[in-house]
């Protein structure tokens, strides 16, 4: 059956050839007539991304996320609202909470008890910015922060929000944002995955929610595109080293002559999926000496982990991950990808969210102090932030030792430092409950749209087509937030 | 059928003359009901209602007269004979004729609006009526109790004359709508010569040079009027009886009166329109038109608070933060080198020869030909000398890790384009940033972890774009850093993090090192 289908494929009669083709070669004649930059175009070489040059000037050459799974609760973090306390214990006026949906978590409580933070704010830097005490060293670097606190998401539950602010959509499938840049822009470096994504356990609550390695997947893009994850340990890519007993010869000899049987594949199905292929087992024999050597940190000097924290020397920590995407970031990764977990506080606050913090905090700022002074902050974007924030009331019942927040997709905070956005800056404003967006709302699309801009990508031409119809990362939505930019 | 029509249609004209007595005071009073309000200096909303009608019929008698050109013409080849073409002239001209009159009645009542330049109003008024009464005529003459050879000759010359005016009222109606030079403004450079028309101005507001020495009307307020506004407010095109053509014209105001008020921006009428939100019906530029910044709104407030001076200087007004600002955008020193400005194409010999020595080179953004290039850490020695074809177009360049030494920068001192330069982990030191002060544009410098010194820096007092330099695990020392800064003070000098004015040296990073 699939054989008469394969025929059917190939089949192509005289008058579809002459239509089709006629159209096809006068659009190539065109278009080379009309650019005289084609020489760096390649359609030929996979790593290169299918956009010959960006839209837009690159402010960014790469991006460092630092994904916060779960979703960090910014009332107690970034979003200083002594209201709160003032108000605590009191239910939140149903005035304020509107038609908002609750998840089924708390739309049967009692009562939404308003809590407030147990934790205390100050102003920092030049630019004034409040930070909690829970985040020491981040507040050190605030003026090199951009925040955005009126940031909003469509969805309420962990994986349609992960899967949404990764691929602009919930539902699973679409390609993951370091997928779409990836196929876009093109790897600049070919011994290392142009998407490389490292995870680390939050010791706040370390059996938290999991995640799933189609978070960074290609969807439908060509799967050289895919994210490449790193683990910690003596085997960080799996199945990457050679098993005992081959040498690297005769895997070198292996490799050419299944490149040849692929080539020969190749000549005679025009797939494009055999180009991936064969371009995944190059790359994958180069990472055979990349990869160890990207990974080995032994060769940083002590006062490189008395800045990340101490945590820096135990693999797999996120510690760990910051050094090691500082270490990608000077070998020209574009998009790297790290994930914490363990941010679903719904109870214990006071006994979760600290350890959480001294999780990311140290490192956090440390991966912008060292970027900045090896001159690589100003061409690269990091981006910190979850998925959704948490409520302003209580999950379960408050008392004065111990409290939890509920998911909150109305509004929470997001960061980002580097190339092209403004330095110690605040965009976008809550409400004193930080319960609704006051000005200057941010849509997830509008964050991928800045995103991609920063990397010189048009959001709204960055497309792919797929069941009949043209997708991109931001749907059909998005504006790139001008005010922060600088 | 076609005959049928055509009977239809004379039938009624002549029916319409023969109750013309009954039938006029009736379309009298109708019309000066209309009128009513105009003659008391405004036109009515239903005068204007039924007048903006008049973009919309204008082009059915373009069409149907047109057509009907066309027909008489192709219906005299043999090759059309068959067909008949001929058969459906009379009805395209009836159909042109009275689409025609309605064009000419709504455009009338358009005309009353006012904010037409007067003498193409005129000329395309006239114009308009003219093909209304050709084409009727034509009709008339075409239909069989007209059949004589001289009276086809007449019927000739009247559709020839009629297809002229035709051609003629719709240009003068593209013009009022348009501008004049709406066909003309983006004709290429060899027809613009020979159509003897002045060079093309430049797109956009031109940069200012010096911020202190530049007018504030002339340089600053009135690119901003003359780029969003003069489109509608021009002598061809007076919306609204306001020129925003100059400074006097502007202070004069319009119909509702002046529209600044010197030294209050709150209760200038010109302000407030621009604040309206864009659906309001009031809010300038019109929804759809290319709308001011943010910071073009501010400017403008800023300058009618200063009391709207037409001859001052910058420096001599008073200038809060976000006026600065905004000023600094519209200076050459302000905008992005790379947006800017364009260079001619690389050869693409060259840059195939250094790919494959594994250089790497891509283009920056598409639609310019500035470059990018990449040297691997790998390369045994770096000869600068083969990019010298690439002088103008390579923008950003990375040597870092790289074997380059000083005397191989002293090329550099081509690429007067270089914006970036990372030398960080190399062997450069002194000798070599001596080659970098012909680099003008220069904006980033990274030179952490070389042998750069103090006396390397001064070197750098040279190159006045300078923004960021990085001299982390230098020898480099405080001092040095402070007395570059004295001369490029908005340049940033990163010294490693949180020591700020020391610097660590090698020897101290040796020091906490292993």
């Amino acid at each position: 059956m699939s054989k008469e289908i394969d025929k059917l494929n190939c089949n192509m009669n005289r008058r579809h050839f002459l239509s089709k083709t006629s159209l096809g070669i006068g659009a190539a004649a065109l278009a080379f007539l009309l650019d005289p930059k084609s020489l760096f175009s390649s359609d030929t070489d996979p790593l290169e991304g299918v956009l010959d040059s960006p839209h837009v000037i690159p402010k960014a050459k790469r991006i460092i996320y630092l994904f916060q799974s779960g979703g960090p609760s910014q009332q107690d973090m970034f979003d200083y609202k002594p209201m709160l306390r003032e108000m605590q214990g009191k239910d939140l006026p149903p005035s304020v909470r509107g038609d908002q949906r609750l998840t089924g978590m708390t739309a049967n409580q009692d009562g939404l008890p308003l809590a407030g933070s147990h934790y205390d704010f100050q102003r920092h830097g030049n630019s004034g910015i409040y930070v909690s005490e829970l985040m020491p060293h981040t507040a050190e670097v605030v003026d090199e922060l951009c925040f955005i606190k009126s940031v909003y998401t469509d969805a309420i539950n962990h994986d349609p929000a992960i899967t949404f602010i990764q691929t602009g959509s919930q539902q699973a499938g679409r390609p993951s944002m370091g997928s779409w840049i990836s196929y876009g822009l093109g790897s600049d470096n070919e011994n290392l995955p142009a998407f490389s994504v490292l995870i680390s356990r939050g010791s706040g609550r370390p059996f938290d929610q999991p995640l799933y390695s189609r978070l960074w997947g290609n969807g439908f893009l060509p799967s050289l595109h895919q994210g490449v994850q790193f683990r910690s340990g003596k085997d960080p890519v799996l199945n990457l080293n050679d098993p005992p007993g081959v040498n690297k010869m005769s895997r070198r000899n292996m490799l050419s002559k299944l490149k040849d049987l692929n080539q020969l594949h190749l000549n005679r199905f025009g797939d494009p999926e055999i180009t991936s292929r064969i371009s995944q087992y190059e790359m994958a024999y180069r990472m055979q000496t990349s990869v160890p050597e990207t990974m080995d940190v032994s060769d940083e000097p002590d006062w490189v982990f008395d800045m990340y924290g101490e945590d820096a020397r135990k693999p797999g920590t996120y510690a760990a991950n910051c050094l090691l995407a500082r270490r990608m970031a000077e070998r020209d990764v574009k998009f790297i990808q790290l994930y914490h977990m363990g941010w679903d506080q719904h109870n214990g606050i006071p006994d979760q969210l600290p350890l959480q913090c001294k999780d990311i905090d140290q490192a956090s700022a440390a991966l912008i102090k060292d970027l900045k002074q090896r001159g690589l902050l100003e061409e690269t974007l990091v981006v910190w932030g979850g998925e959704f924030g948490r409520t302003s009331y209580c999950q379960g019942k408050l008392t004065n030792e111990t409290y939890g927040r509920d998911h909150h997709p109305r509004c929470f905070t997001m960061w980002m430092a580097g190339a092209g956005v403004k330095a110690g800056f605040e965009y976008g404003k809550t409400d004193d409950f930080g319960y609704n967006i006051l000005e200057n709302p941010v849509h997830i699309h509008d964050i991928q749209a800045t995103i991609l801009y920063l990397m010189g990508i048009d959001h709204e031409k960055l497309t792919f087509k797929q069941q009949g119809r043209r997708f991109r990362l931001t749907d059909v939505h998005g504006d790139v937030i001008e005010d922060i930019l600088t | 059928m076609l005959r049928n029509s055509c009977l239809i249609g004379l039938f009624f004209i002549l029916a319409a003359d023969s109750q013309a007595e009954v039938l006029s005071p009736a379309v009298v009073f109708a019309v000066s009901a209309l009128l009513q309000p105009a003659v008391a200096g405004e036109s009515s909303d239903l005068i204007l209602f039924i007048g903006r009608f008049h973009p919309l019929l204008v082009h059915l008698p373009i069409g149907f007269l047109l057509l009907a050109f066309l027909l008489e013409c192709f219906g005299r080849l043999e090759r059309f004979q068959e067909a008949g073409l001929e058969n459906a002239v009379p009805f395209s001209l009836l159909s042109g004729g009275i689409s025609a009159i309605g064009a000419v009645l709504t455009g009338y009542l358009l005309s009353l609006d006012g904010g037409y330049g007067e003498d193409l109003l005129s000329t395309h008024m006239w114009l308009g009526i003219t093909v209304a009464v050709l084409s009727l005529s034509a009709f008339i003459l075409r239909t069989r109790f007209f059949d004589r050879p001289k009276i086809r000759t007449m019927y000739e010359g009247i559709l020839l004359l009629m297809v002229a005016c035709l051609m003629a009222a719709g240009h003068y109606g593209g013009s009022l709508t348009h501008g004049s030079d709406y066909l003309t403004r983006h004709m290429p450079e060899p027809l613009r010569s020979v159509a003897g028309l002045p060079p093309k101005r430049k797109k956009g507001i031109k940069k200012i040079e010096d911020l202190d020495s530049a007018q504030v009307f002339t340089d600053v307020i009135h690119p901003i009027l003359d780029t969003r506004c003069v489109t509608c407010h021009n002598p061809e095109k007076k919306k609204g009886e306001l020129l925003l053509t100059s400074y006097d014209e502007l202070m004069k105001g319009g119909e509702n009166g002046p529209v600044l008020q010197a030294g209050s921006a709150d209760s200038s009428n010109l302000v407030y329109r621009l604040l309206l939100p864009e659906a309001d019906d009031d809010h300038m530029p019109p929804e759809g038109k290319l709308q001011l910044t943010g910071d073009q709104i501010d400017l403008i407030a800023w300058w009618i608070d200063q009391g709207a001076p037409i001859k001052r200087k910058i420096s001599e007004l008073e200038v809060p933060k976000h006026i600065s600002e905004a000023l600094n955008k519209l200076t050459v020193k302000g905008t992005p080198f790379l947006a800017g400005t364009n260079v001619p194409g690389a050869d693409s010999t060259v840059v195939n020869q250094l790919r494959s020595r594994g250089i790497e080179i891509s283009l920056i953004v598409r639609d310019k030909n500035f470059l990018q290039v990449k040297y691997p850490e790998s390369a045994d020695s770096v000869y600068l000398k083969q990019l010298l074809p690439l002088s103008q177009q390579v923008v950003w360049l990375d040597l870092a890790k790289t074997t380059v030494e000083d005397s191989s920068l002293a090329v550099l001192t081509a690429f007067k384009n270089l914006t970036r330069l990372n030398l960080e982990h190399t062997k450069i030191g002194d000798p070599g940033l001596k080659a970098l002060n012909t680099l003008k544009q220069l904006k980033y410098l990274n030179l952490y972890k070389t042998e750069v010194s103090d006396t390397g820096l001064k070197y750098l007092a040279e190159n006045p774009r300078l923004e960021s330099l990085y001299v982390w695990q230098t020898k480099i020392t405080p001092r040095g850093v402070e007395e570059l800064q004295q001369q490029l003070s908005d340049l940033y000098v990163d010294t490693g993090w949180g020591k700020a004015g020391t610097v660590l040296s090698e020897k101290d990073s040796n020091a906490v090192g292993r």
